[in-house]
């Protein structure tokens, strides 16, 4: 068969959104931020607003980190602002009965459980991330309100107060502690995703997930993994967050925290198309959504127009991301 | 392989419309929705005794009504790979064209005015998305505005209540009737909506429409090689949408008694789209149906009904709606890849 | 050393595979051969433990194993080259080659090194220079179908299973292939290797056993069978000719195509298509044949020029206007031009001509529902039921479809961009059948093609385009592979006769 054909089938870069966000374009409008920021407002080039702004993004921080492992795995949480509020309140309610150690442990317990049953029904269950989310929300959100009988939980111990506060409040020097678990936490789950072989998998499987199926990877289990360890960081930003407030909320991650965690893993251009991104991506997201916050509060704006612009960004990076993808077919 | 052509379903449109077919993914959803809403009632009625109440729940399902109103316009718009930001605007702005209207000219006239306006606004969309080749989603929030802002530019910011220029109170009783009235113990709203529901269900699988549109979401370069005239297909479906959204807004205004520039805005476009999503309709297009649609739309207004009981904040709902939206967006394009 | 018998696999609707036997010696190389829906994927699938069979048992060296799942096949020594590569596209080369069985350090943490380097030996193995840490999307179709060979060999195994591992390699690239494969039969290495090639079955070829609609037909030593005889069992009939090419009357002049020109891709294309005729165009890609068909329907306008169409005289500026005089198109992009995916079998079919099937507004459900079968039908388009999504069908039977939707849509004059591209042998048959038969009913035929023999086995007449202009023109009697391969690369007239490429006659 003579066939004459010119191979040259190249595919298009896939690298994530296209040109408008690339990671030098971030750090572009990060910079951006910051200058026009301190052109309207005196207060913000100074170092304690910093440490208010790290001190304040650093439990964002952890729940747009699970958020960024369950988006490279092709999946989604939706129960993390639920688990926030749980952990808040079991912390609180085990430590005022049964010390320090007994409520931190029970609190950050909360969390990879919660993680655990959606990994179950996500992984082997193979239900659809969203709903199975969706529904551990209403579970978690709703036993957070059971358990605190729908008020705030206060009246830690005093001699276990300073430390538990220490967590959410204290600083060593001009650096607040929870930014230094921040970076742990960044350096960690970075070295996590890109040299362990779960790192990898998880890419592989949101990726192609055909590909690692046949290659040999338990995709089940690696979904099981993703979603507990999801749970896990939310749990940790709900402690650190509780620390913060020193008390048990049962509301406390209803508002925009998950709205924020979202943005931050879709505007840090973390694999909308699956397999690509990572924590160093969603990290640049959550900064520039912290100083969105940060300066809209030092301009005076209400948090509804915050909502309101940040949903809009949202929606229209989404948005913008799919329709490309629709004009590639 | 055995061909087995010949013991294929010889009737009507299951044999020909294609379902979506990932088991696995969607029958189960269809499943879950059932189930989750089932929860949801148990869940709430538990919770409050207020909720059982038949009050209550007419109530729901006449707001739910204008809504599925509204999001089946929305899922016909989506399902051709586009999508119609400005129907909470146009809404508002249909809100205001109407009751001025039937102030001025009596509900007949004014009624047909508010749905022109609808439709109107409608072809503008289609006429940018289809000819001048915009992206829907730009198109559609540049609508969105321009929609908005005429409504509060048309009455400079207040609400049309009935009464007219000396002060007296304006009988319109068959207009308050369609949003407040009930046919035996059925709302109104809720026997316009399933008039609105049989004549789309009737639009999208039994005429060459319907399919066109499925055919554009699908592959619109396919489908315009294979004849389908593409741009008149898209305008209809702006102008359906609009009209759609003009029919809701008139029920609307009629439960409010007013022509109000708020209307409906991004609320009720929320809901709109979060019922679709929910739904599980493919925001990429080709894949959905205004039936799913309804279920998406029972659990969104069961949804809000739930949390208010519960005292949950508006706000937060919001939250939650804009969440699950995104979400669902996001998944349709990981499904679509994966497929 | 392996062993798979009376092995059966049920789907819903259909019965991929009844009571197959197969068997596979060490440091053998068995082809297995069959038509698309045969069932040679699921086999092998079967094998490679994505899917469970029904019944039936495999034996590895003597022992019954259960392969439960990927993962267990692998264990077992099963390796798998996909047709449809394997490989996660953001994924850098290397990282694809282990993916499943990184290498780790003493800390727990992936040895990149060693994935680099051992990767990069692996592709100078296969001849290919490529960087083992560019990401895998950047690669072409060739490449990436080289990492997944490279993937699939970098680990020992005792059967490799290769599903056309080279539908996108060119000559060079396959002898690599060869070379590779030599070496895995020297190490004992089974080896399983399914191609729609024929020329490679002698090539490579210890044994061949056919399939076909999920039974075992014949196996045996590849030196006892022509390639005559593997057709024949792979379709279950004789092929007479290879091409069933009758002699027509041409009737009247069907489209006339005048001067027509596109600036930067084609000029000055004149040519006419009578009834009854089949016309071929030949000519390298890139020539400008697909541009100009799109042209003709309207898709892309063209500069200058007419086409006369039906006896109407037009420069078509939108796919309607042809299509409503008759014209039909089957893309060379099948999948993502000529069918709508999501859309049912039936839906396709009559998509071209849903509004003739309206009474009052709204579809004629009867017709509606009466046509798809009808056409369905008179194509053999296999598939288990019409409101089947046509994504799940085969290549020849989406080819199929698209066909059913020209024919029930009336067209009069079809434009077929590589027909048989990517389709079995039995299916590229019936395509060729088809075409004929729809010439015989007074269709004019325009049939783009870069397969020689295909344009010399089913042309009245042939034209030849080179860099956007017609190079040569030949009657069915006179043209050769090599003056139509001299028209395309060097235009009509060059002195000297070009070298063919190698390839045996068919």
């Amino acid at each position: 068969m003579t066939t004459v054909e010119a191979s040259s089938d190249r595919l298009p870069g896939q690298r994530g959104w296209g040109l408008a966000w690339s990671d030098t374009a971030l750090l572009a409008v990060l910079l951006g931020m910051c200058v026009v920021y301190t052109v309207f407002s005196p207060h913000f080039l100074q170092v304690n607003n910093f440490a208010n702004i790290l001190r304040q993004a650093s439990p964002l921080f952890f729940l747009a980190m699970g958020q960024t492992l369950c988006l490279l795995a092709a999946g989604i949480d939706l129960s993390q602002g639920s688990v926030v509020s749980l952990t808040s309140v079991i912390t609180v309610g085990v430590m005022m009965q049964y010390g320090l150690v007994a409520g931190t442990a029970a609190g950050l317990l909360v969390g990879p459980l919660v993680g655990l049953v959606n990994g179950l029904l996500i992984g082997p269950g193979r239900l659809s991330p969203i709903i199975v989310t969706i529904g551990t929300l209403f579970v978690a959100a709703g036993a957070a309100l059971q358990y605190s009988g729908g008020e705030p939980i206060a009246g830690i111990p005093e001699d276990v107060l300073p430390y538990f506060a220490w967590v959410g409040q204290g600083s060593a020097g001009p650096v607040p502690v929870p930014a230094i678990f921040m970076l742990i936490g960044l350096a960690l789950l970075h070295l996590f995703l890109q040299r362990t072989r779960l790192g990898r998998h998880i890419y592989a499987v949101g990726g192609h997930p055909e590909a690692a199926l046949t290659s040999g990877i338990r995709v089940s289990w690696v979904l099981v993994c993703v979603y507990t360890l999801s749970g896990f960081l939310s749990g940790i930003g709900g402690y650190i967050l509780t620390a913060r407030a020193i008390s048990g909320e049962p509301l406390l991650g209803g508002g925009d925290l998950l709205l924020q965690s979202l943005g931050s893993v879709v505007i840090g251009g973390t694999s909308l198309f699956g397999g690509r991104g990572g924590v160093l991506k969603t990290f640049l997201g959550m900064l520039v959504i912290s100083l969105m916050v940060n300066g809209l509060n030092l301009l005076g704006m209400s948090t509804f127009i915050q909502q309101v612009v940040i949903g809009g960004i949202i929606l229209a990076s989404v948005a913008a991301t799919a329709l490309r993808g629709v004009q590639r077919r | 392989m055995v061909t087995r052509s010949e013991k294929a379903p010889a009737s009507g449109p299951a044999a020909l419309t294609a379902r979506v077919r990932l088991p696995a993914e969607l029958d189960w959803q269809v499943v879950l929705l059932t189930v989750a809403l089932a929860g949801m009632g148990v869940f709430f009625s538990l919770r409050s005794p207020h909720f059982l109440a038949i009050e209550n729940l007419g109530n729901v399902i006449r707001h739910a009504a204008i809504i599925y109103i509204i999001a089946a316009g929305q899922t016909i718009t989506i399902l051709s790979a586009g999508i119609d930001l400005s129907q909470g605007m146009v809404a508002s702005l249909v809100s205001v064209v109407a009751v001025d209207a039937i102030l001025n000219f009596g509900v007949v006239g004014g009624s047909l005015i508010g749905l022109l306006a609808g439709a109107a606004a409608g072809l503008f969309t289609g006429l940018m998305v289809a000819y001048v080749r915009v992206q829907p989603f730009l198109a559609t929030v540049g609508m969105l505005y321009i929609a908005g802002g005429l409504a509060l530019v048309y009455t400079a910011g207040r609400t049309l209540f009935f009464i007219d220029v000396t002060g007296q109170r304006v009988e319109a009783p068959v207009f308050f009737w369609l949003g407040q009235g009930h046919i035996g113990n059925v709302p109104v709203p809720v026997l316009v909506a399933l008039g609105v529901a049989g004549l789309l269900y009737l639009l999208m699988s039994r005429t060459p429409f319907g399919r066109y549109v499925y055919a554009i979401g699908g592959n619109e370069e396919a489908a315009s090689m294979s004849g389908v005239p593409v741009q008149r297909v898209k305008v209809a479906i702006y102008v359906v949408s609009g009209i759609c959204v003009a029919i809701a807004a008139y029920l609307l205004s009629s439960r409010s008694a007013s022509g109000h520039p708020h209307l409906g805005g991004f609320p009720l476009l929320m809901d709109a789209i979060a019922a679709v999503a929910i739904g599980g309709t493919n925001f990429m297009g080709g894949e959905g149906g205004i039936y799913r649609t309804a279920m998406g739309v029972l659990i969104i207004a069961f949804l809000g009904n739930g949390l208010n009981i519960l005292g949950v904040s508006t706000f937060v709902q919001q939250m939650i709606i804009g969440v699950i939206i995104i979400a669902a967006f996001w998944l349709s394009v990981v499904r679509r890849r994966v497929a | 050393m392996l062993r798979m018998e009376g092995i059966v696999k049920e789907f819903p609707g259909v019965r991929a595979l009844e009571g197959v036997d197969f068997d596979l010696g060490a440091g053998e190389v068995h082809v297995l051969l069959g038509e698309n829906g045969a069932g040679k994927s699921t086999l092998i699938k079967i094998l490679a433990g994505v899917h469970q069979k029904d019944e039936g048992r495999i034996l590895l060296d003597g022992q019954e194993v259960e392969i439960t799942s990927p993962r267990r096949a692998r264990e077992l020594g099963v390796r798998t080259i996909y047709q449809e590569l394997h490989l996660v596209p953001q994924l850098s080369v290397a990282e694809n080659i282990f993916l499943g069985e990184e290498p780790v350090g003493a800390s727990r943490l992936i040895d990149q090194k060693t994935m680099v380097d051992v990767s990069g030996g692996l592709l100078r193995d296969l001849g290919r220079e490529l960087d083992p840490r560019a990401p895998v999307e950047e690669l072409s179709v060739a490449d990436r179908q080289m990492v997944e060979i490279a993937k699939a060999i970098r680990a020992r195994c005792r059967v490799m299973v290769m599903d056309e591992p080279t539908s996108s390699l060119d000559q060079e690239e396959v002898r690599a292939l060869f070379a590779v494969i030599g070496r895995l039969r020297e190490q004992g290495v089974g080896v399983i290797y399914i191609s729609h090639r024929l020329e490679e079955v002698g090539a490579i070829g210890d044994r061949v056993s056919i399939l076909r609609d999920g039974r075992h037909v014949h196996s045996g030593p590849v030196r006892d069978l022509t390639m005559e005889d593997m057709i024949r069992y792979m379709v279950g009939r004789e092929l007479a000719a290879k091409f069933p090419w009758v002699p027509r009357e041409a009737g009247e002049e069907v489209l006339r195509v005048e001067g027509l020109g596109k600036d930067g891709v084609f000029r000055d294309v004149s040519f006419s298509l009578r009834r009854g005729e089949i016309l071929g165009l030949a000519g390298l890609v890139g020539a400008g044949r697909t541009e100009l068909a799109r042209a003709l329907l309207g898709v892309d306008r063209a500069d200058q020029g007419h086409i006369v169409l039906g006896g109407h005289r037009l420069r078509p500026r939108s796919p309607r206007e042809t299509i409503h005089r008759g014209l039909g198109l089957l893309p060379e992009d099948r999948k993502n031009q000529g069918v709508i995916l999501l859309l049912s079998v039936a839906a396709n079919i009559t998509l071209v001509t849903l509004w003739r099937l309206t009474r009052r507004l709204f579809l004629d459900r009867r017709r509606e529902a009466a046509l798809p079968h009808e056409y369905a039908g008179r194509l053999n388009i296999v598939t288990p039921r019409l409101d089947r999504q046509v994504r799940f069908l085969s290549g020849g039977n989406q080819q199929k479809v698209v066909l059913a939707k020209w024919l029930c849509s009336g067209a009069e004059v079809l434009i077929f961009d590589e027909p048989t591209r990517g389709i079995d042998v039995g299916a590229k048959y019936e395509v060729h059948r088809l075409m004929v038969e729809l010439a015989q009913g007074g269709a004019g035929v325009l049939m783009i093609s870069s397969e020689l023999p295909e344009v010399l086995g089913m042309s009245d007449r042939i034209v030849v385009m080179r860099e956007g202009r017609i190079a040569a023109e030949f009657s069915r009697a006179e043209a050769t592979q090599e003056k139509i391969l001299r028209a395309a690369m060097l235009g009509e007239g060059a002195a000297g006769a070009a070298a063919a490429p190698g390839g045996k006659e068919p």
